[in-house]
């Protein structure tokens, strides 16, 4: 790591050359870059650090602290190194330098929604193991990513390899998870106990969004776009039916709990039609209203629905 | 001194409210200590609206790994010679020390943040030499961890001047402090996810007691020692696992619910038996109030027992005047308007 004020070691802004800028990340943008002395093609999250304000962000912070800790495994995104340096009006900026893929998950399935296509569907279950492996690598090592959406799981679209990105909002459980207020995490994948106003998490809010994920690359549209949370949850309700205390113990005491339509669940299977059984009953245990009901990541991964895929190489 | 784990238990601020105001009620001595804060802080206690939910414990594999792992974050017998041989400056780590525990006390922290914190702090003293004879810097470098870690950990971070509560000497600017992150960064290989002994904690209290939920007063007892352990630097040769494999053992054997000989022989399977034994002796002895004798001036494991001790304490803020001239990081010199006098000319070289 490079030392501030080190002499001798290049600038942030004299080891890369910036190619374009592909992105605005949790905090700051997002460049695709080569580092001069290798060549190499690097993601470059940039974060300027205002002096008026307080210091380091938490999200880089978090981020930062996370991918240390889970460095090296194949399903979530390397960060190469931490790099200070300043900018033209002599602000200090840090970059942090990532492993570049070409594309993300909402590109992939926007491609193909163009073209009229459907993904393979093994192409299908081949990015749900890489995704409940990296999942479980995560909450193995006690992180929930809290975000998890197309958009922050990045692919290599050539080998089909698919990795975890963006743990700006990623969290250690190990210690207690307060509540959260005024968070701005994406609604389609969150899940019903975010909603309801639940004040502790666990793991299971990130299998959630894996369900939703699934049922998003099969059919190419989102499962649940609601566009408030009470929208959310109504999108929700009318496919799963609304919950009760029979099938959620402690649903009408979550804070923001209140009396909704009733409806009665339909099968999953239309909404994703096209998904075969066993794919339907993998789904089925993700999007369990009950937190502890819903499948964890390792024990998806053993589902039957991958026994015929070939792991090897993932 | 023998410490009262009453007053502990208010400064160290435990997550149960209930628990403070039982110790509140014990009597005089507790209101008056209260008393003597009220001038230059007030504690704020933030009271969870529900119960928590019961954490989700590691899996077995998941602890093993975070055994494997801890050792990235220990600051270990390294900064334990250091401290003792005097190439750290022990007192000056000491106070910081004590800053911090008043300030998670303030902003209602839970007992692990001041571990992080410490954690932190230890790390990066073994690590970076600090320009010495500025006590300054000791401070800007103890606000600097408490920030990262609050923004770590903590929904609600303060601003950096809210921060600094409570009676320090100095006041540090937002950027000085920004400028003391990245360090502490840099020089922690921004390895910021510490393992500390809560990490273990549930974990091995919910295996000794048959995997059942520990009770909770079991949980609050084992936080109280965890933290009790921070202070000083005696259990600084132990790592995460074998405190919190220690404390569980002691606090589960202190209700006599569970069988000491099979929790040790879960327990060893974890961490080595003789530190583990050594570890619990040194809780027995942190518990009973009866440390044995020790070089005072090498270890303060005893927090102060009455009002006198807590003002011999605060009598560190009073040991030397600093100036900032020629430092190469800025800071605000604020001076207390009125000087505290010295109760007792001698604290300083009782305990140095």
């Amino acid at each position: 790591m490079e030392k501030p004020g080190g002499g001798g070691v290049l600038s942030a802004k004299e080891a890369f050359e910036k190619l374009e800028k592909v992105g605005e990340g949790t905090y700051g943008k997002v460049y695709r870059a080569r580092e001069k002395a290798t060549g190499k093609i690097v993601a470059l999250k940039k974060t300027r650090l205002h002096e008026d304000e307080e210091g380091v962000p938490p999200t880089t912070l978090r981020e930062v602290s996370i991918l240390r800790m889970l460095s090296r495994d194949p399903h979530v995104v390397r960060l190469m190194d931490v790099k200070q340096g300043q900018n033209k009006e002599g602000k200090t900026v840090l970059y942090l330098v990532f492993e570049y893929m070409d594309t993300d998950l909402k590109k992939f399935i926007r491609s193909f929604r163009q073209t009229g296509q459907t993904v393979p569907p093994q192409t299908i279950k081949s990015l749900m193991y890489q995704l409940c492996k990296g999942v479980a690598f995560c909450h193995g090592h006690g992180i929930l990513h809290r975000d998890l959406k197309p958009h922050n799981l990045l692919m290599d679209p050539k080998t089909m390899m698919l990795k975890i990105a963006d743990l700006g909002l990623a969290r250690a459980f190990t210690v207690p998870i307060k509540k959260y207020t005024h968070e701005i995490l994406t609604l389609w994948y969150r899940a019903p106990e975010v909603l309801l106003g639940a004040t502790h998490y666990s793991m299971a809010v990130d299998i959630w969004s894996v369900g939703c994920i699934f049922a998003e690359l099969v059919t190419k549209q989102a499962l649940f776009p609601g566009d408030s949370e009470l929208q959310q949850l109504l999108h929700i309700f009318r496919l799963l039916g609304t919950p009760n205390e029979d099938v959620w113990p402690g649903v009408s005491k979550l804070m923001n709990w209140h009396e909704y339509p009733q409806w009665n669940p339909q099968s999953l299977s239309t909404a994703v039609p096209s998904l075969d059984e066993l794919g339907l009953d993998l789904l089925s245990q993700m999007l369990k209203y009950e937190p502890s009901k819903r499948i964890s990541a390792k024990k998806a991964m053993e589902h039957a629905y991958f026994d015929d895929l070939d792991k090897r190489h993932l | 001194m023998a410490p009262s784990f009453d007053f502990a238990s208010s400064l160290l601020c435990t997550e149960d409210s209930a628990v403070f105001d039982e110790s509140h009620n014990n009597g005089g001595t507790m209101m008056s200590m209260m008393g003597v804060y009220e001038d230059t802080w007030s504690p704020r206690k933030r009271h969870f609206d529900e119960e928590p939910d019961e954490l989700p414990l590691l899996s077995d594999e998941s602890l093993a790994m975070m055994v494997e792992k801890e050792c990235q974050h220990w600051p270990g017998l390294r900064c334990l010679n250091k401290l003792q041989t005097g190439d750290l400056d022990f007192g000056a780590r000491m106070e910081a020390v004590d800053w911090i525990l008043k300030v998670r006390s303030h902003f209602g922290y839970c007992s692990r943040s001041s571990l992080v914190i410490q954690n932190y702090l230890d790390r990066f003293l073994c690590a970076y030499e600090l320009p010495k004879g500025r006590v300054w810097t000791m401070q800007l470098l103890a606000v600097a961890c408490l920030s990262l870690a609050a923004k770590l950990d903590e929904t609600e971070v303060p601003l950096s001047l809210d921060l600094q509560v409570g009676e320090s000497k100095f006041l540090f600017e937002a950027k000085t402090i920004q400028r003391m992150e990245l360090l502490v960064l840099s020089t922690l290989k921004w390895r910021m996810q510490a393992i500390t002994p809560f990490t273990f904690l549930d974990y091995f209290l919910c295996k000794i007691n048959d995997d059942q939920s520990p009770l909770r007063s079991s949980i609050m007892r084992s936080i109280q020692l965890i933290s009790s352990t921070a202070r000083g630097i005696d259990f600084l040769e132990f790592k995460p696992s074998e405190i919190a494999a220690a404390v569980a053992m002691y606090v589960m054997g202190e209700t006599q619910t569970v069988d000491t000989g099979k929790a040790t022989s879960f327990l060893i399977q974890h961490v080595e038996k003789e530190r583990l034994l050594k570890c619990v002796k040194m809780i027995q002895e942190l518990s009973c109030n009866s440390g044995s004798a020790k070089d005072s001036s090498a270890s303060v494991t005893c927090l102060p027992q009455s009002p006198i001790g807590v003002l011999d304490a605060l009598c560190f803020s009073y040991k030397s005047d600093d100036t900032n001239a020629g430092s190469s990081v800025n800071s605000s010199h604020n001076s207390p308007v009125a000087k505290r006098r010295k109760l007792n000319k001698t604290c300083g070289a009782d305990l140095l």
